[in-house]
Protein backbone atom coordinates (compact mmCIF):
# COMPACT_ATOMS: atom_id res chain seq x y z
CA UNK A 1 0.00 0.00 0.00
CA UNK A 2 1.05 3.51 -0.62
CA UNK A 3 2.14 5.08 2.61
CA UNK A 4 4.69 6.95 4.19
CA UNK A 5 6.40 6.54 8.12
CA UNK A 6 6.89 9.68 9.82
CA UNK A 7 9.84 9.97 12.91
CA UNK A 8 9.38 12.50 15.14
CA UNK A 9 12.22 12.02 17.15
CA UNK A 10 11.45 14.49 20.23
CA UNK A 11 8.93 16.97 20.85
CA UNK A 12 12.11 19.77 21.62
CA UNK A 13 15.79 18.85 20.22
CA UNK A 14 17.96 18.17 23.34
CA UNK A 15 15.73 18.94 25.46
CA UNK A 16 16.89 16.62 27.62
CA UNK A 17 18.81 13.17 25.63
CA UNK A 18 15.97 12.03 23.62
CA UNK A 19 14.47 8.30 24.68
CA UNK A 20 16.62 6.02 22.59
CA UNK A 21 14.66 3.10 23.28
CA UNK A 22 11.71 5.08 22.08
CA UNK A 23 14.43 5.57 18.87
CA UNK A 24 15.17 2.79 17.99
CA UNK A 25 11.54 1.06 18.22
CA UNK A 26 10.23 4.27 16.02
CA UNK A 27 12.94 3.10 13.24
CA UNK A 28 11.83 -0.63 13.07
CA UNK A 29 8.71 1.06 11.82
CA UNK A 30 10.12 1.34 8.33
CA UNK A 31 10.57 4.96 8.35
CA UNK A 32 10.66 7.59 5.14
CA UNK A 33 11.89 10.24 7.19
CA UNK A 34 12.76 11.52 10.91
CA UNK A 35 12.28 15.30 12.20
CA UNK A 36 12.46 17.01 15.25
CA UNK A 37 11.62 20.57 16.01
CA UNK A 38 13.89 22.55 18.20
CA UNK A 39 12.44 25.96 17.92
CA UNK A 40 9.69 26.93 20.40
CA UNK A 41 8.46 30.63 21.34
CA UNK A 42 7.17 28.73 24.13
CA UNK A 43 9.91 29.52 26.66
CA UNK A 44 10.02 33.18 26.15
CA UNK A 45 11.36 35.63 23.89
CA UNK A 46 14.62 35.63 25.48
CA UNK A 47 15.37 33.20 22.61
CA UNK A 48 14.84 34.88 19.83
CA UNK A 49 15.75 38.41 21.40
CA UNK A 50 19.50 37.15 23.00
CA UNK A 51 19.44 34.47 20.14
CA UNK A 52 20.57 32.18 23.08
CA UNK A 53 19.91 28.39 23.21
CA UNK A 54 17.52 26.83 25.80
CA UNK A 55 19.03 23.52 25.49
CA UNK A 56 22.30 21.76 26.03
CA UNK A 57 25.30 21.42 23.44
CA UNK A 58 25.81 18.33 24.83
CA UNK A 59 22.28 17.01 24.94
CA UNK A 60 21.15 18.72 20.98
CA UNK A 61 24.47 17.09 20.17
CA UNK A 62 22.95 13.32 21.34
CA UNK A 63 19.87 13.94 19.46
CA UNK A 64 21.35 15.00 16.25
CA UNK A 65 23.84 12.08 16.21
CA UNK A 66 21.26 9.37 16.96
CA UNK A 67 19.05 10.86 13.98
CA UNK A 68 21.77 11.87 11.40
CA UNK A 69 23.71 8.26 11.95
CA UNK A 70 19.79 7.01 11.74
CA UNK A 71 19.35 8.88 8.12
CA UNK A 72 22.40 7.94 6.86
CA UNK A 73 22.21 4.28 7.52
CA UNK A 74 18.37 3.93 6.18
CA UNK A 75 19.06 6.44 3.65
CA UNK A 76 16.07 8.81 4.07
CA UNK A 77 15.63 12.51 4.71
CA UNK A 78 16.50 14.35 8.20
CA UNK A 79 14.85 17.80 9.03
CA UNK A 80 15.43 19.90 11.87
CA UNK A 81 12.81 23.10 11.92
CA UNK A 82 13.54 25.60 14.34
CA UNK A 83 16.73 25.25 14.74
CA UNK A 84 19.41 26.52 17.59
CA UNK A 85 16.34 27.17 19.64
CA UNK A 86 14.42 30.18 17.99
CA UNK A 87 15.57 29.18 14.10
CA UNK A 88 17.63 32.80 14.46
CA UNK A 89 20.57 32.64 12.13
CA UNK A 90 23.00 32.40 15.05
CA UNK A 91 20.73 29.72 16.36
CA UNK A 92 20.86 27.73 12.89
CA UNK A 93 24.62 28.20 12.46
CA UNK A 94 25.19 26.98 16.14
CA UNK A 95 23.53 23.33 14.77
CA UNK A 96 25.10 23.68 11.40
CA UNK A 97 28.71 23.70 13.56
CA UNK A 98 27.18 20.68 15.41
CA UNK A 99 26.29 18.79 12.08
CA UNK A 100 29.79 19.36 10.68
CA UNK A 101 31.32 18.06 13.96
CA UNK A 102 29.10 15.11 14.24
CA UNK A 103 29.66 14.36 10.56
CA UNK A 104 33.53 14.68 11.22
CA UNK A 105 33.66 12.43 13.55
CA UNK A 106 31.26 9.70 12.32
CA UNK A 107 32.90 9.76 8.60
CA UNK A 108 29.03 10.73 7.59
CA UNK A 109 28.61 12.75 4.44
CA UNK A 110 25.94 14.00 3.01
CA UNK A 111 23.89 16.94 1.46
CA UNK A 112 22.30 19.44 3.54
CA UNK A 113 20.51 22.47 3.18
CA UNK A 114 20.46 25.35 5.37
CA UNK A 115 17.39 27.45 5.33
CA UNK A 116 17.40 31.16 7.29
CA UNK A 117 14.36 32.57 8.97
CA UNK A 118 15.72 35.40 9.76
CA UNK A 119 14.60 38.89 7.96
CA UNK A 120 16.35 42.22 6.82
CA UNK A 121 14.53 45.32 8.33
CA UNK A 122 14.63 47.10 4.94
CA UNK A 123 12.29 44.00 3.38
CA UNK A 124 9.72 44.29 6.45
CA UNK A 125 9.34 47.67 5.91
CA UNK A 126 8.41 47.82 2.16
CA UNK A 127 6.24 44.75 3.42
CA UNK A 128 4.50 46.87 5.74
CA UNK A 129 4.65 50.08 2.84
CA UNK A 130 2.64 47.79 1.33
CA UNK A 131 -0.01 46.59 3.58
CA UNK A 132 1.23 43.29 3.61
CA UNK A 133 2.23 43.18 7.40
CA UNK A 134 -1.02 42.33 10.00
CA UNK A 135 -1.76 42.22 13.41
CA UNK A 136 -1.93 38.07 15.00
CA UNK A 137 -0.91 37.79 18.84
CA UNK A 138 -0.45 41.55 18.92
CA UNK A 139 -3.14 43.63 18.17
CA UNK A 140 -1.80 46.81 17.08
CA UNK A 141 -0.05 47.28 13.44
CA UNK A 142 3.60 46.92 13.76
CA UNK A 143 5.37 50.32 13.66
CA UNK A 144 9.02 51.11 11.20
CA UNK A 145 10.47 51.86 14.73
CA UNK A 146 9.62 48.39 16.60
CA UNK A 147 11.21 46.49 13.43
CA UNK A 148 14.28 48.42 13.85
CA UNK A 149 14.20 48.15 17.79
CA UNK A 150 13.63 43.97 17.46
CA UNK A 151 17.36 42.53 17.95
CA UNK A 152 16.47 39.66 15.03
CA UNK A 153 12.59 38.90 13.13
CA UNK A 154 12.32 35.70 11.92
CA UNK A 155 9.49 34.39 9.81
CA UNK A 156 8.34 30.99 10.43
CA UNK A 157 8.34 29.01 7.35
CA UNK A 158 6.20 26.52 5.82
CA UNK A 159 6.57 23.41 3.88
CA UNK A 160 7.79 25.10 0.66
CA UNK A 161 11.13 26.05 1.46
CA UNK A 162 11.65 22.65 3.34
CA UNK A 163 10.37 21.19 -0.49
CA UNK A 164 12.65 23.39 -1.76
CA UNK A 165 15.65 22.06 -0.14
CA UNK A 166 14.60 18.47 -0.72
CA UNK A 167 14.46 18.89 -4.64
CA UNK A 168 17.57 20.10 -4.32
CA UNK A 169 18.81 16.84 -3.12
CA UNK A 170 19.10 17.45 0.15
CA UNK A 171 19.50 14.50 2.92
CA UNK A 172 19.73 16.51 5.92
CA UNK A 173 17.81 20.14 6.30
CA UNK A 174 18.50 21.98 9.02
CA UNK A 175 15.91 24.89 8.89
CA UNK A 176 15.50 28.12 10.95
CA UNK A 177 11.83 29.06 12.46
CA UNK A 178 9.30 27.26 11.01
CA UNK A 179 6.07 25.92 12.45
CA UNK A 180 6.15 22.51 14.34
CA UNK A 181 3.51 20.49 11.87
CA UNK A 182 5.33 21.78 8.64
CA UNK A 183 8.35 19.92 9.19
CA UNK A 184 6.31 16.66 9.24
CA UNK A 185 3.49 17.53 6.84
CA UNK A 186 6.40 18.65 4.33
CA UNK A 187 7.38 15.30 2.52
CA UNK A 188 4.05 14.21 2.62
CA UNK A 189 2.69 16.89 0.88
CA UNK A 190 6.00 16.71 -1.49
CA UNK A 191 4.91 13.11 -2.26
CA UNK A 192 1.37 14.10 -3.13
CA UNK A 193 -0.55 13.23 -0.02
CA UNK A 194 -3.72 14.52 1.07
CA UNK A 195 -2.57 18.00 3.08
CA UNK A 196 -5.41 17.77 5.95
CA UNK A 197 -3.69 14.60 6.87
CA UNK A 198 -0.45 15.67 6.21
CA UNK A 199 -0.63 19.14 8.42
CA UNK A 200 -2.69 16.50 10.93
CA UNK A 201 0.31 14.29 11.29
CA UNK A 202 2.52 17.19 11.66
CA UNK A 203 -0.06 18.72 14.60
CA UNK A 204 0.09 15.15 16.12
CA UNK A 205 3.74 14.46 15.81
CA UNK A 206 5.48 18.05 16.84
CA UNK A 207 5.83 17.56 20.16
CA UNK A 208 7.53 13.45 20.17
CA UNK A 209 5.39 11.01 22.50
CA UNK A 210 3.68 13.78 23.95
CA UNK A 211 0.19 12.68 22.00
CA UNK A 212 0.61 9.49 23.33
CA UNK A 213 -0.17 7.58 27.25
CA UNK A 214 2.25 8.01 28.86
CA UNK A 215 2.97 11.47 27.69
CA UNK A 216 6.45 12.16 26.79
CA UNK A 217 7.88 15.29 25.36
CA UNK A 218 11.09 13.74 24.56
CA UNK A 219 10.61 10.21 22.97
CA UNK A 220 9.77 9.14 19.43
CA UNK A 221 7.03 8.65 18.07
CA UNK A 222 5.24 7.79 14.30
CA UNK A 223 2.96 8.54 12.09
CA UNK A 224 2.08 6.08 9.42
CA UNK A 225 0.20 8.14 6.41
CA UNK A 226 -2.03 6.24 3.75
CA UNK A 227 -3.76 8.22 0.64
CA UNK A 228 -6.92 8.21 3.26
CA UNK A 229 -5.60 8.27 6.51
CA UNK A 230 -2.75 8.48 9.14
CA UNK A 231 -1.79 6.00 11.92
CA UNK A 232 -0.21 7.25 15.32
CA UNK A 233 1.92 4.55 16.86
CA UNK A 234 4.65 5.82 19.38
CA UNK A 235 8.00 4.16 19.80
CA UNK A 236 8.31 3.11 23.08
CA UNK A 237 6.33 -0.04 23.13
CA UNK A 238 5.30 1.18 27.03
CA UNK A 239 3.74 4.26 25.31
CA UNK A 240 0.34 4.47 23.60
CA UNK A 241 -1.72 6.37 21.57
CA UNK A 242 -5.06 6.38 21.83
CA UNK A 243 -8.09 8.55 20.72
CA UNK A 244 -7.77 10.49 23.81
CA UNK A 245 -4.18 11.41 24.11
CA UNK A 246 -4.12 12.39 20.28
CA UNK A 247 -7.75 13.97 20.72
CA UNK A 248 -5.48 15.72 23.84
CA UNK A 249 -2.92 16.99 21.55
CA UNK A 250 -5.06 18.18 18.90
CA UNK A 251 -6.01 20.77 21.15
CA UNK A 252 -2.80 21.75 22.35
CA UNK A 253 -1.04 24.93 22.58
CA UNK A 254 -4.10 26.04 20.23
CA UNK A 255 -6.37 28.69 20.84
CA UNK A 256 -9.21 27.11 18.71
CA UNK A 257 -8.58 23.40 17.91
CA UNK A 258 -10.91 23.35 15.09
CA UNK A 259 -9.12 25.64 13.11
CA UNK A 260 -5.52 26.11 12.72
CA UNK A 261 -3.80 28.49 10.78
CA UNK A 262 -0.76 27.43 8.90
CA UNK A 263 1.28 28.71 6.48
CA UNK A 264 -1.53 29.44 3.09
CA UNK A 265 -4.26 27.50 4.85
CA UNK A 266 -6.25 26.58 7.62
CA UNK A 267 -6.13 23.35 8.95
CA UNK A 268 -9.76 22.22 9.72
CA UNK A 269 -10.90 19.72 11.73
CA UNK A 270 -14.56 19.60 11.54
CA UNK A 271 -14.52 16.16 9.90
CA UNK A 272 -11.84 14.88 12.25
CA UNK A 273 -12.17 11.30 13.37
CA UNK A 274 -9.91 8.96 15.50
CA UNK A 275 -10.70 5.47 15.76
CA UNK A 276 -8.56 3.14 17.97
CA UNK A 277 -6.72 0.41 15.54
CA UNK A 278 -4.94 -1.44 18.15
CA UNK A 279 -3.98 -1.52 22.04
CA UNK A 280 -1.72 1.35 21.01
CA UNK A 281 -2.43 2.75 17.86
CA UNK A 282 -4.95 5.30 16.51
CA UNK A 283 -6.15 6.24 12.63
CA UNK A 284 -7.45 9.73 12.06
CA UNK A 285 -9.31 10.92 9.22
CA UNK A 286 -11.20 13.67 7.87
CA UNK A 287 -8.51 16.18 8.54
CA UNK A 288 -8.89 19.36 5.68
CA UNK A 289 -6.59 21.58 4.41
CA UNK A 290 -7.98 24.79 3.18
CA UNK A 291 -6.36 27.03 1.41
CA UNK A 292 -5.96 30.86 2.26
CA UNK A 293 -4.08 33.69 1.31
CA UNK A 294 -0.44 32.51 1.89
CA UNK A 295 0.90 34.09 5.13
CA UNK A 296 3.95 33.68 7.72
CA UNK A 297 3.83 34.61 11.46
CA UNK A 298 6.71 37.16 11.90
CA UNK A 299 7.85 37.02 15.57
CA UNK A 300 10.27 39.74 16.93
CA UNK A 301 11.48 40.56 20.24
CA UNK A 302 13.80 43.70 21.96
CA UNK A 303 15.43 44.26 24.88
CA UNK A 304 13.04 45.76 27.51
CA UNK A 305 16.05 45.71 30.54
CA UNK A 306 18.16 42.94 32.96
CA UNK A 307 16.89 41.12 35.69
CA UNK A 308 18.04 40.52 38.84
CA UNK A 309 16.51 38.87 42.00
CA UNK A 310 16.30 38.90 45.99
CA UNK A 311 15.54 35.68 47.39
CA UNK A 312 14.45 34.99 50.76
CA UNK A 313 12.39 33.29 53.46
CA UNK A 314 10.02 33.40 56.49
CA UNK A 315 9.15 31.06 58.83
CA UNK A 316 7.50 33.62 61.10
CA UNK A 317 3.43 33.37 61.66
CA UNK A 318 2.82 36.90 62.51
CA UNK A 319 5.10 38.25 59.30
CA UNK A 320 3.48 35.81 57.43
CA UNK A 321 -0.32 37.65 58.32
CA UNK A 322 1.08 40.60 57.53
CA UNK A 323 2.47 39.28 54.35
CA UNK A 324 0.47 41.91 51.68
CA UNK A 325 1.58 44.78 53.85
CA UNK A 326 5.27 44.01 54.00
CA UNK A 327 5.10 43.60 49.92
CA UNK A 328 3.58 46.62 49.52
CA UNK A 329 5.41 48.53 52.10
CA UNK A 330 8.73 46.78 50.59
CA UNK A 331 7.98 48.05 47.31
CA UNK A 332 7.25 51.52 48.45
CA UNK A 333 10.11 51.86 50.59
CA UNK A 334 12.64 50.70 47.01
CA UNK A 335 10.90 53.55 44.95
CA UNK A 336 11.18 56.22 47.43
CA UNK A 337 14.64 55.56 48.47
CA UNK A 338 15.75 54.80 44.55
CA UNK A 339 14.38 57.63 41.94
CA UNK A 340 13.67 56.37 39.31
CA UNK A 341 10.83 53.49 39.44
CA UNK A 342 8.94 53.00 36.71
CA UNK A 343 11.23 54.79 34.42
CA UNK A 344 14.28 53.21 34.72
CA UNK A 345 13.84 50.28 37.10
CA UNK A 346 10.62 48.20 37.93
CA UNK A 347 9.97 45.95 41.07
CA UNK A 348 8.13 42.98 41.37
CA UNK A 349 7.23 41.29 44.75
CA UNK A 350 6.53 37.41 44.44
CA UNK A 351 4.98 35.34 47.36
CA UNK A 352 5.73 32.03 46.63
CA UNK A 353 3.33 30.19 49.35
CA UNK A 354 0.84 32.54 48.87
CA UNK A 355 0.00 33.74 45.40
CA UNK A 356 3.62 34.45 43.01
CA UNK A 357 1.99 32.03 40.64
CA UNK A 358 -1.49 33.29 40.09
CA UNK A 359 -0.96 37.03 41.04
CA UNK A 360 -4.13 38.73 40.68
CA UNK A 361 -6.09 35.67 39.52
CA UNK A 362 -5.28 33.37 42.62
CA UNK A 363 -8.78 32.79 44.29
CA UNK A 364 -7.15 31.80 47.52
CA UNK A 365 -6.96 35.00 49.67
CA UNK A 366 -5.73 33.13 52.81
CA UNK A 367 -2.28 31.43 52.54
CA UNK A 368 -2.53 28.54 55.27
CA UNK A 369 1.46 28.30 54.92
CA UNK A 370 3.88 28.12 57.81
CA UNK A 371 6.64 29.48 55.29
CA UNK A 372 6.70 31.79 52.68
CA UNK A 373 9.47 32.76 49.98
CA UNK A 374 10.04 36.26 49.01
CA UNK A 375 11.20 36.45 45.83
CA UNK A 376 12.03 40.15 44.23
CA UNK A 377 12.36 40.18 40.61
CA UNK A 378 13.89 44.03 39.36
CA UNK A 379 14.07 44.72 36.07
CA UNK A 380 16.23 47.91 35.19
CA UNK A 381 17.44 49.39 31.90
CA UNK A 382 20.80 48.48 33.24
CA UNK A 383 22.62 45.60 35.24
CA UNK A 384 24.45 47.68 37.68
CA UNK A 385 20.61 48.90 38.08
CA UNK A 386 18.96 45.50 38.64
CA UNK A 387 21.37 44.62 41.17
CA UNK A 388 20.70 47.44 43.00
CA UNK A 389 17.14 47.65 43.08
CA UNK A 390 17.57 43.31 44.38
CA UNK A 391 20.34 44.12 46.66
CA UNK A 392 18.30 47.26 47.97
CA UNK A 393 15.28 44.49 48.41
CA UNK A 394 17.71 41.89 50.37
CA UNK A 395 18.88 44.14 53.03
CA UNK A 396 15.59 46.36 53.66
CA UNK A 397 14.05 43.00 54.37
CA UNK A 398 16.53 42.20 56.65
CA UNK A 399 14.64 44.20 59.60
CA UNK A 400 11.50 45.39 57.65
CA UNK A 401 8.64 46.79 59.68
CA UNK A 402 5.44 45.31 60.33
CA UNK A 403 2.56 44.91 63.06
CA UNK A 404 3.02 42.99 65.54
CA UNK A 405 7.03 42.36 65.40
CA UNK A 406 8.41 40.26 67.87
CA UNK A 407 11.65 39.22 66.57
CA UNK A 408 13.88 42.21 66.02
CA UNK A 409 17.23 39.39 65.33
CA UNK A 410 16.15 39.76 61.57
CA UNK A 411 12.77 39.10 59.57
CA UNK A 412 14.05 36.83 57.00
CA UNK A 413 15.95 33.62 55.98
CA UNK A 414 18.75 33.94 53.79
CA UNK A 415 20.31 30.62 51.73
CA UNK A 416 24.19 30.14 50.84
CA UNK A 417 24.87 33.96 51.13
CA UNK A 418 23.18 36.93 51.09
CA UNK A 419 23.82 38.15 47.61
CA UNK A 420 21.47 39.22 45.29
CA UNK A 421 20.83 36.37 42.12
CA UNK A 422 21.29 36.47 38.87
CA UNK A 423 20.14 34.33 35.94
CA UNK A 424 22.21 32.90 33.43
CA UNK A 425 20.49 34.93 30.80
CA UNK A 426 20.45 38.69 32.35
CA UNK A 427 18.51 40.26 29.92
CA UNK A 428 14.92 40.64 29.63
CA UNK A 429 13.21 40.71 26.23
CA UNK A 430 9.40 41.40 24.96
CA UNK A 431 7.80 40.36 21.95
CA UNK A 432 7.50 43.68 19.80
CA UNK A 433 6.40 41.91 16.84
CA UNK A 434 4.10 39.23 16.54
CA UNK A 435 2.28 39.40 13.21
CA UNK A 436 1.22 37.77 10.10
CA UNK A 437 2.93 38.84 6.63
CA UNK A 438 1.70 38.36 3.40
CA UNK A 439 3.90 36.69 0.52
CA UNK A 440 3.67 36.62 -2.92
CA UNK A 441 5.97 33.53 -3.18
CA UNK A 442 5.93 30.81 -0.17
CA UNK A 443 9.96 30.73 -0.54
CA UNK A 444 10.62 34.71 -0.91
CA UNK A 445 11.92 35.47 2.47
CA UNK A 446 13.81 32.36 3.65
CA UNK A 447 17.15 31.80 2.25
CA UNK A 448 17.73 28.06 0.89
CA UNK A 449 21.86 27.10 0.95
CA UNK A 450 23.21 24.05 0.00
CA UNK A 451 25.96 22.53 1.61
CA UNK A 452 28.43 18.95 0.79
CA UNK A 453 29.55 17.87 4.06
CA UNK B 1 -30.43 19.19 48.23
CA UNK B 2 -28.96 18.23 44.87
CA UNK B 3 -25.83 16.63 45.19
CA UNK B 4 -22.95 17.60 43.28
CA UNK B 5 -19.61 16.46 42.07
CA UNK B 6 -16.45 18.39 41.83
CA UNK B 7 -14.69 18.39 38.52
CA UNK B 8 -11.43 17.79 39.88
CA UNK B 9 -12.81 14.45 40.56
CA UNK B 10 -14.62 13.57 37.20
CA UNK B 11 -12.14 14.78 34.63
CA UNK B 12 -9.24 13.16 32.93
CA UNK B 13 -6.96 16.23 32.50
CA UNK B 14 -7.45 19.24 33.35
CA UNK B 15 -5.02 21.93 32.18
CA UNK B 16 -3.22 25.30 31.27
CA UNK B 17 -0.87 26.00 28.64
CA UNK B 18 0.42 29.05 26.10
CA UNK B 19 -1.49 29.31 23.52
CA UNK B 20 1.42 30.93 21.19
CA UNK B 21 2.71 33.99 22.99
CA UNK B 22 0.02 36.42 23.41
CA UNK B 23 -3.28 33.97 24.48
CA UNK B 24 -3.28 31.50 27.65
CA UNK B 25 -5.47 28.30 27.09
CA UNK B 26 -7.66 25.56 29.30
CA UNK B 27 -8.44 22.39 28.58
CA UNK B 28 -10.74 19.82 30.08
CA UNK B 29 -11.24 16.43 28.71
CA UNK B 30 -13.66 13.44 30.32
CA UNK B 31 -12.66 9.88 30.16
CA UNK B 32 -15.91 8.31 29.05
CA UNK B 33 -18.18 10.44 26.32
CA UNK B 34 -21.41 9.60 28.64
CA UNK B 35 -20.34 11.75 31.01
CA UNK B 36 -19.02 14.36 28.26
CA UNK B 37 -22.41 14.53 26.77
CA UNK B 38 -23.80 14.78 30.04
CA UNK B 39 -21.65 17.56 31.46
CA UNK B 40 -22.26 19.44 28.10
CA UNK B 41 -26.04 18.89 27.96
CA UNK B 42 -25.64 20.51 31.77
CA UNK B 43 -24.98 23.80 31.69
CA UNK B 44 -22.48 23.87 34.30
CA UNK B 45 -19.38 24.65 32.15
CA UNK B 46 -19.75 27.99 30.07
CA UNK B 47 -18.30 30.35 28.73
CA UNK B 48 -19.50 33.06 31.85
CA UNK B 49 -19.09 30.56 34.66
CA UNK B 50 -15.32 29.63 33.43
CA UNK B 51 -14.98 33.05 32.76
CA UNK B 52 -15.61 34.29 36.06
CA UNK B 53 -12.51 31.64 37.25
CA UNK B 54 -10.67 34.30 35.63
CA UNK B 55 -11.22 37.86 36.88
CA UNK B 56 -10.29 40.39 34.30
CA UNK B 57 -9.22 38.30 31.81
CA UNK B 58 -10.91 38.64 28.04
CA UNK B 59 -11.76 35.65 26.98
CA UNK B 60 -11.23 35.26 23.18
CA UNK B 61 -12.71 31.65 22.60
CA UNK B 62 -14.88 28.83 24.04
CA UNK B 63 -15.22 25.58 22.27
CA UNK B 64 -16.50 22.05 22.93
CA UNK B 65 -14.14 19.65 20.65
CA UNK B 66 -16.60 16.31 20.65
CA UNK B 67 -13.88 14.17 19.76
CA UNK B 68 -11.64 14.47 22.38
CA UNK B 69 -14.27 14.70 25.02
CA UNK B 70 -13.18 17.88 25.94
CA UNK B 71 -13.82 21.60 26.43
CA UNK B 72 -11.45 24.71 25.59
CA UNK B 73 -11.23 28.26 26.49
CA UNK B 74 -8.52 30.56 25.63
CA UNK B 75 -7.88 34.01 27.02
CA UNK B 76 -5.49 36.89 26.64
CA UNK B 77 -2.76 36.42 28.77
CA UNK B 78 -2.46 38.50 31.60
CA UNK B 79 0.53 39.98 30.52
CA UNK B 80 3.14 38.71 28.12
CA UNK B 81 5.25 35.36 28.10
CA UNK B 82 8.70 36.07 29.70
CA UNK B 83 8.27 39.66 29.78
CA UNK B 84 8.87 41.56 33.09
CA UNK B 85 7.40 40.43 36.17
CA UNK B 86 6.03 37.24 34.09
CA UNK B 87 5.85 34.16 36.94
CA UNK B 88 4.50 31.37 35.17
CA UNK B 89 6.92 31.37 31.34
CA UNK B 90 4.77 28.22 29.64
CA UNK B 91 1.35 29.61 31.29
CA UNK B 92 1.00 26.19 32.83
CA UNK B 93 -0.09 26.39 36.29
CA UNK B 94 -2.82 28.52 35.63
CA UNK B 95 -5.67 25.71 36.10
CA UNK B 96 -6.00 25.31 39.52
CA UNK B 97 -9.48 27.63 39.62
CA UNK B 98 -11.02 25.17 37.66
CA UNK B 99 -10.63 22.08 39.67
CA UNK B 100 -13.12 23.92 41.65
CA UNK B 101 -16.40 23.88 39.21
CA UNK B 102 -19.29 21.41 40.81
CA UNK B 103 -21.63 19.93 38.19
CA UNK B 104 -24.79 17.71 39.41
CA UNK B 105 -24.31 14.54 40.33
CA UNK B 106 -26.63 13.09 37.64
CA UNK B 107 -23.63 13.69 34.86
CA UNK B 108 -22.55 10.78 36.15
CA UNK B 109 -25.39 8.20 35.58
CA UNK B 110 -27.78 8.47 33.36
CA UNK B 111 -31.62 8.79 34.67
Amino acid sequence: MEELVAVSTTGSLGWVPCGELSFRGALARGPSYIGAQHGSSDCGPLYLGAQVPYTLRKWEKHDLELMLTAGRELGIPVIVGGAGGMGTRKGVDRTVELVREIARERGLHFRMAVIYADQDPEYLKDKLRAGAITPLGIRTPVTKDEIDRATTVVAMMGVEPLIAALERGAEVVIAGRCTDPAIYAAIPIWKGYDPGLAWYLGKVLECGSLSAEPPSLTDANTGRIRPDHVVFEPGDPKRRATVASVASHTLYERGNPWRQLEPGGVLDLADLTLEAVSERAVCARGARFVPRSYTVKLEGAARVGFRAFAINGTRDPIMIAEIDSVAAGLKAEIETRMPGAGRDYQVFVHLYGKNAIMGDLEPVTQTAAHELCIMVQAVAKTEELAIEVAEMANHLLFDFPFEGLKTTAGNVASFGSVEVFLPQYKEVYEFMIDHEMRLDDPLECFALHIEEV
Amino acid sequence: MAATVKLVDIAKTIRSKNAKSFHLTVDIFFKERPVYERVKASGAITRERVSTLYPGLELTEFVWFDPGCAVKATFRRPRPVGGPGDTDVFGCQQHAPLYRIELPASVLAGD
